[in-house]
């Protein structure tokens, strides 16, 4: 082709896509609204699965391999993890030739979330193998005195401080699948980091209050990835550990 | 209590007999003593030599701590964190002194026309000064280091100065960085001077030459110390952009920028400098002998900031972007020429010619590089080819093998030589060579860079 043919080429054509952010942001906003609704009418039927307030006694033990819990679990991943995936999206959708945007942007960003399920179904083995019932509130309360801990290190920090780095982004071609693939590895592994003590408390259910605890947290984090010793996140995890005490020390 | 950081060349006894005999300037002489006492101190104690140059990086093999290794380079935060780098470690040379007032100097290697600025002071250069009479060892020198000037071309700032932006979109580079999440590679002004000048004092096996092991060579302090001043020298530059200023930056960046802090030390008690101390230098208690260009150096500037401006000036927060990818190939080996289809699309626009060019080298490993490559491109494989985009691999030598970096290089200079030729488009050839002219580019030795992936990228008009 000639060169003007690729300035012709490159030059963005002026349709009403939208940058990843926005479409990503955008599934997140729907997910977070399903599970509000989902929270809510679970709170109507006296679940106190929703709110947190779990009572342990007579629930059935954790079975993570249904379709229930899969999606469930899916639709919360997309709701937390995927704003944090957003500086990488973007990205990985400048490094992409104009016809792979989406498609290097999309298989990023499933790599994100398979992870994040393949994640949450090992812990929820675990658990179901340890017989943790359904909405475990001693569960989910020693996994958040965990993340309040594991927040507070400073190997952790510098970890954060330095797994941000991206991989080369081939522009297309199954080498920018496998390159993006491997950025959405780079990126999951990067929201481990942040948050893999509050996502195991959640394999259990994910209660309002922990769910949102957790994503200001770890969004927090994200935003601010070179304070020292923030207290807002921990302050955070800690608010909602105190959320969850009533219901482990005083059951039923 | 304010106190100034002087220019070395002011301090110096610029004369290397003077200073194995002679009584040295009392800035230069509390270094000295502070080094030593640094020096004395065992590996465990935060305040000691070794603890202050293992916070920059480590060696491979060395038993990590959580506060060494911390290096930022290759970031939006290089000039923050290295400025608050050297507060602590002048904090600690004061500490350990008992002069209050003590400020580390700085080096301005980038005075035009002046080799002796070029070389590294004499202070830095003899093996032993004499003190109350005997001559003792010296605590400033280091051995290995390259005795020649550096050379003019690596001191260059005008390039850096010319950037009116902080920050710019990636790919393209303002003063300080890239706005580009996880990108790998050098800025502006952190790869030329800073990465040249790094090579340049280090010769073939210098302590300057790897992250891991600059920061035990003194020198690497006055070094780091200019570079601090340059970044006020840039932010005095009228229409100079800063990160924080209204569109200098999308929203989480600035966010990132302002939360920032950075600790040293002990991880149990460190000393942790915000933001805040940092922007201000005065909140650090120092301030630069000069902070301003020499005439002829302003005068480039302000012609090359005039050729900016005059161009197309891009927003950071421009939700569209300017240059996109138009050609990749990958594992280059440099030495090596490849011809680079551009891609083919099928969209059409009026007609339009690229304002830029630039090529992205992506995963860049090596064993015992050249200190320095240069990017060779030909409109076709039989035309002449034409050299630009000079960089240096400092930070990867002495690193583990896995280490990668990036780089990218402006070709923009040479554009209108390739449409001259009648460069169309289709096929770009690249080939990736040492630097000529630098100490090692002759080396018989097989120093070549592997490149992961090289990306071309065109501006649209």
């Amino acid at each position: 082709m000639t060169l003007d043919q690729a300035v012709r080429w490159v030059r963005p054509v002026r349709i009403p896509l939208p940058p990843p952010a926005t479409w990503v942001l955008a599934g997140s906003l729907v997910a977070w609204v399903v599970l509000t609704v989902e929270a809510l009418a679970a709170t109507r039927v006296g679940g106190a699965a929703a709110t947190g307030h779990v009572h342990h006694h007579g629930v059935a033990a954790l079975d993570p391999w249904t379709g229930t819990w899969v999606l469930g679990w899916s639709v919360m991943v997309a709701a937390m993890m995927w704003p944090l995936a957003v500086p990488a999206l973007s990205a990985v959708g400048r490094a992409a030739f104009p016809g792979w945007r989406v498609r290097l942007v999309a298989t990023c960003l499933a790599t994100v979330t398979v992870l994040w399920l393949a994640v949450g179904l090992a812990v929820a083995s675990v658990a179901h193998a340890l017989a943790v019932p359904a909405g475990s509130g001693g569960w989910q309360l020693g996994w958040v005195a965990a993340a309040v801990l594991w927040n507070r290190s400073a190997w952790r920090t510098r970890l954060l401080w330095r797994c941000s780095r991206l991989p080369a982004i081939a522009p297309g071609g199954v080498r920018g699948l496998a390159s993006a693939s491997v950025a959405g590895a780079v990126v999951w592994r990067r929201c481990a980091l942040l948050c893999v003590p509050v996502m195991a408390a959640m394999v259990v259910g994910h209660g309002v209050v922990l769910m949102v605890g957790g994503s200001v947290a770890a969004w927090w984090e994200a935003a601010h990835p070179r304070a020292w010793r923030d207290p807002v996140p921990v302050l955070l995890l800690a608010a909602v550990g105190l959320w969850l005490l009533p219901g482990v020390v005083a059951p039923g | 209590m304010i106190r100034t950081r002087r220019d070395v060349a002011a301090l110096t006894l610029a004369d290397a007999a003077k200073a194995r005999t002679q009584e040295w300037h009392p800035v230069l002489d509390t270094y000295a003593h502070g080094v030593r006492l640094m020096d004395q101190l065992g590996e465990d104690d935060p305040r000691s030599w070794l603890w202050a140059a293992n916070t920059h990086g480590i060696p491979t093999g060395t038993r990590p701590r959580p506060l060494w290794n911390q290096c930022a380079h290759a970031s939006w935060a290089f000039l923050p964190w290295h400025r608050a780098y050297l507060a602590w470690f002048e904090a600690t040379i004061r500490e350990l002194t008992g002069d209050e007032e003590w400020r580390l100097p700085y080096w301005d290697y980038s005075v035009p026309g002046d080799t002796a600025d070029r070389t590294i002071p004499v202070e830095f250069s003899v093996e032993t000064r004499t003190v109350d009479g005997q001559a003792v060892p010296n605590p400033l020198y280091r051995p290995q280091r390259s005795a020649a000037p550096i050379p003019r071309d690596d001191v260059g700032i005008v390039d850096a100065m010319a950037h009116t932006r902080y920050v710019r979109r990636f790919p393209a580079f303002g003063f300080g960085g890239t706005d580009r999440v996880g990108f790998d590679g050098a800025t502006t002004v952190e790869m030329r001077p800073h990465n040249f000048v790094h090579g340049g004092i280090a010769g073939r096996n210098g302590l300057m030459g790897s992250t891991t092991t600059a920061a035990r060579d003194p020198v690497f302090w006055l070094h780091h110390a200019n570079i601090d001043r340059l970044w006020e020298v840039w932010r005095g530059l009228p229409g100079s952009i800063e990160l924080t200023d209204p569109g200098g930056a999308p929203r989480l960046l600035v966010v990132q920028w302002r939360s920032a802090t950075f600790a040293f030390g002990a991880a149990g008690s460190p000393a942790t400098y915000t933001m805040d101390d940092v922007e201000d230098t005065r909140a650090l208690d120092y301030v630069y002998e000069s902070a301003t260009l020499p005439d002829d150096l302003a005068a480039a500037v302000e012609e090359r900031r005039g050729a900016v401006r005059a161009g197309r000036e891009m927003a950071v927060d421009d939700t569209e972007p300017t240059w996109l990818p138009v050609a990749a190939t990958f594992g280059l080996t440099s030495g090596e020429e490849r011809d680079v289809p551009l891609e083919r699309g099928a969209r059409l626009l009026p007609d339009a010619s690229p304002a830029g060019l630039l090529v992205e080298l992506a995963g860049v490993s090596a064993m015992a590089p050249h200190q320095a490559y240069a990017v060779e491109v030909r409109a076709t494989p039989d035309a002449q080819a034409h050299r630009a985009g000079r960089f240096s691999t400092f930070g990867l030598a002495g690193t583990p093998e896995t280490e990668e970096r990036s780089y990218v290089v402006d070709l923009s200079s040479v554009l209108p030589d390739l449409l001259a030729e009648g460069w169309s488009g289709g096929r770009l050839s690249v080939r990736v060579v040492p630097d000529e002219g630098a100490a090692d580019s002759a080396d018989d030795e097989d120093r070549s860079i592997h490149v992961r992936q090289v990306t071309v990228y065109l501006q649209t008009p």
